[in-house]
């Protein structure tokens, strides 16, 4: 009984909308399911610099009466969802003549007006899922990678303390000007002792 | 010129850096860890319960009508009716089960689930009455409201809303009290006698109304209630109760009974501490002190039925059982609250129960439980038998559910009537709070703790997982404790309530540490800084000021204990509070030191201003002080600023104002603005990409003044509307710059922060609402900057005179704003030298920070942006500002009736606190520039380790895999 109520009246508020009323904003706000109507407010923002509120009923719909000529700006808001800005023209006779999206003038809407949310409001920043190269890039990463590049390249670079002596050993045997020279192009490690030379 | 540049260089690279972070967004597990929010519906005067759910509906002074759960307190839904502070006015429509709410001229019906049926516009934006009467004929079951508003009534249906009748014009209807009775509506100006009845039938039948005058035998005072016994008012002097008998046979006609002879245990007491309340056989008359008869009315006689002279609160009539019953509260003083329930038409008692009133008294903080509405139910208990509950509103704010025998519930409602707040040091370590160590947690919950943070970064955990988390870091954070810490996080919270009270809240979750309660006559009104030590020993202090005549005074109240230091009553009233804006420094306290004026709005008046503390040493720092502080205000007539110089006298002679200057501009005054005298300053220039430098206009008595078309009014076809903005120098009153917007309108809000002044109107083309950026330069040509000079001769500085004004160079920009703002603030950083944010208070009830460099008027009009634009940290110019959900500061909270926005800096630069209060209170910590100077709160410390020991451990193993490999290499 109680739906059959409600469509009835639903019915009624379409049916009387398009009959054009004077001075009447009529329409209807839609919500993807999983968000309700406890925070939807409809708030109309008159060419006399005032500010109207309405909030709907169980079904979406909101009417506004007795507003004045000129141009309106409907705000629709909901706390889970963005709505675009709706610009209305209310002519002299108290009939909206055109309603159209503010910040786009060309897409005009149909009355009654049916109001869908542009976007879901994102309060939170998303964590990413993981993801092994931003791992990699993260500080802990980089430090890894790093201490990873010095645990297995550096060693690579360092010789042998007796290799060393014994490559030494031969140089002594060897002598000759062009020795240390040859002696530093074996590895990086060996710029002090051949200092001491 | 090189030299400075190189010192500039820092300064551009700190810039950059802050600039190159984007938005700083929370993510959503971190939700709740440096914020809280706490919702809130007011301070009930009316309720009902719901007739087929576990809940009560209310409508409150915060001008809120909702409903809240019997079981736990917690609001199922709740609306704002959008009206500052005035309680709506209600009727509940039980045929078609609605709430239909009169207020700021709107009549609203909702269903008992928030939905709301209809809503019409009543010809004025003033309180309205509102009162359910019966429809025409028997075919109209919905019922009809009747809608009275300054002498206009109008008939509509209960269900749609539509007119059963054309509106009645009646003037004698526009009267102080208007009150429904036995199918008449009667009217009355308090204390007077004539008293003008209207039958409700000749509304709803559409008939030309008969108004009938009755000359009551005495004045009636505003204490009335009208039911099916007729209508019945006190006297205005409070010793009679006069009752007019209606319908019926016969004449209307008033008699007056003597109290004393009606209830001879009735003490005497003037007519407004007493109230009247209808009930079906009758009126309940209650006293506030203490004391309610239930009094029966036949033929307009009435007759004591009870006396409970320990009553201190009495609720309208309910269906118990068979019969109808009153609720009355004893006994709110004790540690004991008793219900008793009283038969309106026998005077009998059908119950009494008992209940405790400990935990009430301390959810109350010591303030006095007085009732101020009781609402009654009655419910049928599992054996069949009836049972009652009853909602009692106590005045301090504190609102609970009494139920067989226990309080299920308590909610403190006081705090959703913040009017003021300041925040204040906590006491230093080991001084602190009586009661309130916070537990502590063992190495297992903390090594859990940082488990569960990794995996959440890591995005390993399950939703259990997530939740645990949050709970472990309540647990865990330092945040609750109350005491101060080093980086100045933790603060404590002083609210003003407009219940009377002042509390002081931790900021780390919101709960109550002391609460202070002031006698009805003795509310203070505003809350001020007072003194504050650089030693930790000592408390700080903040004063009361009450403002009104009589009963004004100043106290100085411990900020720690609540402790009342001194109190002082003052002679005159208070229409205005000037600070002086350098604090006296008196060894190691700080001083605050304020001018207290007294002014009639009145053509040639001349203010009355003292000084506070009214001591030689702030008179010699009146005088002394580098600048005199300047009056001003709009005139007796609109759309004109007047400005008062001010000279100090001797002590204890007060401070002289003279009229300096008067200006006329041709609108009217939409909005003023001021900068924040003690907001601190960083850099006095600025230095672009090409390496000149200018100079910020930084006058510190610059007043911002927009002007337009007054908000409300029509514009007419084709006159042009223009809003215009104005620099004024409070000194001189020199219109210093002025710029215009023309077709453009009201309302305005706007900001000054630094050399910028950020304001938003109208434009009425469009509809939208623009953004108008403005910055401002010293334009004095030839100034020359030496970073020798800046750094070590403080003589080389300039001063700047208001006498002498500096051409100013404005750079000024518009954007259409997505935002409605209601209001505009600006964080404040200990320094300043964190990027600003402005913080825009909408109109949805939430607080949107918006980047400085979105508002810069300098964005070029172009898309590729050259090197040097780049550097300066420019963005291309778009005509809409930016409108990212993630940039809202209150997250995704509403704060409800969101009044303001308090902004306080902590000791780490990047961090900044704020605190959002309406009917809601909602805290956060912000970093507008995101923490760059501090790790965060939440960092993960396990994380950090498993790497290091994964490190060592490769390390190691490593270490001995190379020593085999050259093992086996030197084998070969």
């Amino acid at each position: 009984m109680n739906a059959l109520c409600s469509l009835l009246l639903v019915l009624g508020l379409l049916g009387l909308a398009s009959g054009q009323e004077s001075g009447v904003i009529r329409g209807r706000v839609l919500v993807p399911p999983g968000v309700n109507h406890s925070t939807t407010t409809i708030i109309l923002h008159t060419s006399t610099g005032e500010e109207l509120r309405t909030y709907v009923n169980a079904e979406g719909a909101f009417a506004f009466h007795d507003v004045p000529s000129g141009v309106q700006l409907l705000q629709p808001f909901n706390l889970h969802l963005v709505y675009p800005e709706v610009r209305l023209e209310v002519n002299r006779k108290g009939v909206v003549s055109r309603a159209a999206l503010s910040h786009n003038r060309n897409m005009v809407l149909n009355l009654p007006l049916t109001l869908r949310p542009a976007m879901e409001a994102a309060y939170y920043e998303k964590r990413k899922p993981f993801d092994a190269w931003s791992f990699i890039k993260s500080p802990y990463g980089i430090m890894i990678v790093f201490s990873l590049f010095a645990i297995v390249v550096f060693p690579r670079l360092k010789m042998d303390p007796e290799d060393y002596k014994e490559m030494q050993d031969a140089m002594k045997v060897q002598g000759g000007p062009g020795a240390g020279g040859a002696a530093g192009a074996i590895g990086g490690g060996q710029q002090a002792p051949r200092l001491r030379q | 010129m090189r030299g400075p540049l190189g010192g500039m260089h820092v300064q551009i690279l700190l810039a950059l850096i802050i600039y190159a972070i984007v938005v700083a967004a929370r993510f959503e597990d971190q939700a709740g860890a440096y914020d809280w929010y706490k919702q809130h519906i007011g301070i009930a005067t009316s309720a009902q319960f719901h007739p087929s759910k576990p809940r009560v509906c209310v409508a409150t002074e915060q001008s809120v009508v909702g409903c809240l759960n019997l079981r736990d307190g917690s609001i199922a839904w709740r609306k704002s009716l959008q009206t500052a502070h005035a309680a709506p006015s209600v009727a509940y429509v039980e045929s078609s089960s609605s709430l239909v709410t009169a207020s700021g001229g709107l009549v609203r019906a909702f269903d008992l689930e928030g939905g709301l049926k209809w809503q019409r516009k009543l010809p004025v934006q003033s309180g309205a009455f509102v009162s359910e009467v019966k429809g025409k004929g028997s075919d109209n079951s919905s019922g009809a409201i009747l809608a009275v508003q300054a002498g206009a009534v109008q008939v509509l249906d209960a269900a749609d809303a539509s007119q059963l009748s054309k509106p009645h014009q009646l003037k004698g209807l526009a009267k102080d009290n208007i009150v429904a009775a036995d199918g008449y509506l009667v009217a009355y100006n308090t204390g007077s006698k004539a008293v003008l009845l209207v039958s409700t039938s000749s509304f709803v039948a559409g008939d030309a109304a008969a108004e009938v005058v009755v000359e009551a035998p005495q004045n009636l005072s505003a204490a009335a209630a009208g039911g099916p016994a007729g209508f019945a008012a006190l006297s205005a002097c409070g010793s009679s109760l006069c009752v007019l008998r209606l319908g019926g046979s016969g004449d209307a006609a008033f008699s007056c009974l003597r109290l004393d002879a009606l209830v001879p245990e009735l003490t005497a007491a003037p007519a407004v501490s007493r109230k009247l309340i209808a009930t079906s056989a009758g009126f309940v008359l209650l006293s506030s002190d203490a004391g309610a008869a239930v009094l029966s009315v036949v033929d307009g006689a009435p007759k004591l039925l009870r006396f409970n002279a320990a009553a201190m609160g009495a609720s309208a009539e309910a269906v118990v059982g068979d019969d109808t019953a009153v609720g009355l509260v004893e006994g709110a003083t004790g540690d004991k609250l008793r219900l008793v329930v009283v038969s309106v038409s026998s005077g009998e008692v059908l119950q009494e129960e008992d209940f405790p009133a400990a935990a009430l008294n301390r959810a109350a903080h010591g303030a006095a439980l007085q009732p101020g509405l009781v609402a009654l139910g009655a419910f049928r208990k599992k054996d069949k038998s009836w049972g009652v509950r009853a909602l009692v509103v106590f005045r301090c704010g504190l609102t609970a559910l009494l139920q067989q025998g226990v309080v299920v519930w308590s909610r403190d409602e006081s705090l959703a009537t913040i009017r003021q707040t300041l925040f204040v040091d906590l006491p230093a370590n080991g001084t602190a709070l009586k009661g309130d160590a916070a537990a502590k947690a063992d190495m297992n919950t903390r090594i859990r703790y940082q488990v569960l943070g990794a995996k959440v970064q890591l995005k390993l955990n399950t939703p259990a997982e997530a939740a645990e988390l949050l709970e472990l870091r309540g647990l865990l954070s330092d945040k609750n404790t109350p005491t101060r810490d080093v980086n100045g996080f933790r603060k404590l919270l002083l609210a003003l309530t407009g219940t009377g009270s002042l509390s002081a809240l931790h900021n780390g979750d919101g709960r109550v540490l002391w609460s202070r309660t002031f006698a009805p006559d003795a509310v203070p009104t505003r809350l001020l800084q007072w003194r504050s030590y650089h030693d930790i020993t000592h408390a700080p202090e903040v004063l009361l000021l009450r403002e009104t005549q009589p009963g004004a005074y100043v106290s100085a109240i411990n900020a720690h204990t609540g402790e009342e230091l001194w109190k002082q009553p003052l002679t005159h009233g208070v229409s205005r509070v000037v600070p002086v804006p350098a604090p006296l420094i008196e060894g190691s306290a700080v001083q605050s030191v304020y001018l207290l004026v007294d002014h009639a709005p009145a053509p040639g008046a001349v203010p009355a201003v003292t000084l506070l503390p009214d001591t030689a040493a702030a008179q010699a720092h009146f005088a002394s002080s580098q600048r005199a502080p300047y009056l001003f205000w709009e005139g007796s007539q609109p759309g004109v600023l007047q400005g008062f110089s001010l000279e100090a006298g001797a002590a204890g002679a007060g401070i002289s104002a003279r009229l300096a200057w008067q200006v006329a501009l041709p609108d009217s005054v939409l909005a003023l603005a001021t900068r924040d005298p003690t907001e601190p300053i960083q850099s006095s220039v600025k230095v672009l990409s090409d390496r000149t430098i200018k100079y910020k206009y930084l006058n510190p008595n610059l007043l911002f003044v927009a002007t337009g078309l007054a908000n409300g009014a029509a514009l007419d076809g084709d006159d042009s509307t223009a809003v215009t903005a104005h620099l004024v120098d409070t000194v001189t009153g020199r219109v210093l710059y002025s710029q215009s917007h023309p077709g453009a309108r009201g309302p305005v809000t706007a900001v000054v922060s630094e050399n910028l002044v950020l304001y938003h109107f109208r434009d009425v083309e469009s509809g939208r609402f623009v953004a108008c950026s403005m910055e401002m330069y010293d334009a004095t040509p030839g100034r020359e900057f030496s970073v020798l000079d800046y750094l070590f001769n403080p003589n080389s500085t300039q001063p700047v005179s208001s006498l002498t004004p500096t051409p100013i160079e404005v750079v000024s920009q518009s954007y259409f704003s997505r935002i409605v703002p209601t209001g505009l603030a600006v964080t404040r950083t200990e320094q300043g030298i964190t990027a600003k944010q402005l913080l825009v208070v909408t109109n949805t009830d939430q607080v949107y920070a918006l980047d400085r460099r979105w508002v810069d008027p300098r964005r070029p009009k172009k898309q590729k942006l050259t090197q040097d634009e780049m550097e300066e940290g420019l963005t291309p110019y778009q005509d809409t500002l930016p409108f990212s959900p993630l940039s809202f500061a209150t997250l995704d909270k509403q704060v409800l009736g969101l009044r303001a926005v308090t902004v306080e800096p902590t000791r780490l630069e990047s961090t900044c606190l704020m605190f959002a209060h309406g009917v809601d209170l909602f805290y956060t910590r912000l970093a507008p520039a995101k923490g760059f100077d501090s790790l965060e709160d939440d960092f993960n410390y396990a994380l950090l380790i498993a790497a290091l020991v994964a490190l060592s451990v490769g390390a190691v193993i490593m270490n001995y895999m190379t020593k085999q490999a050259q093992l086996a290499w030197k084998w070969k």
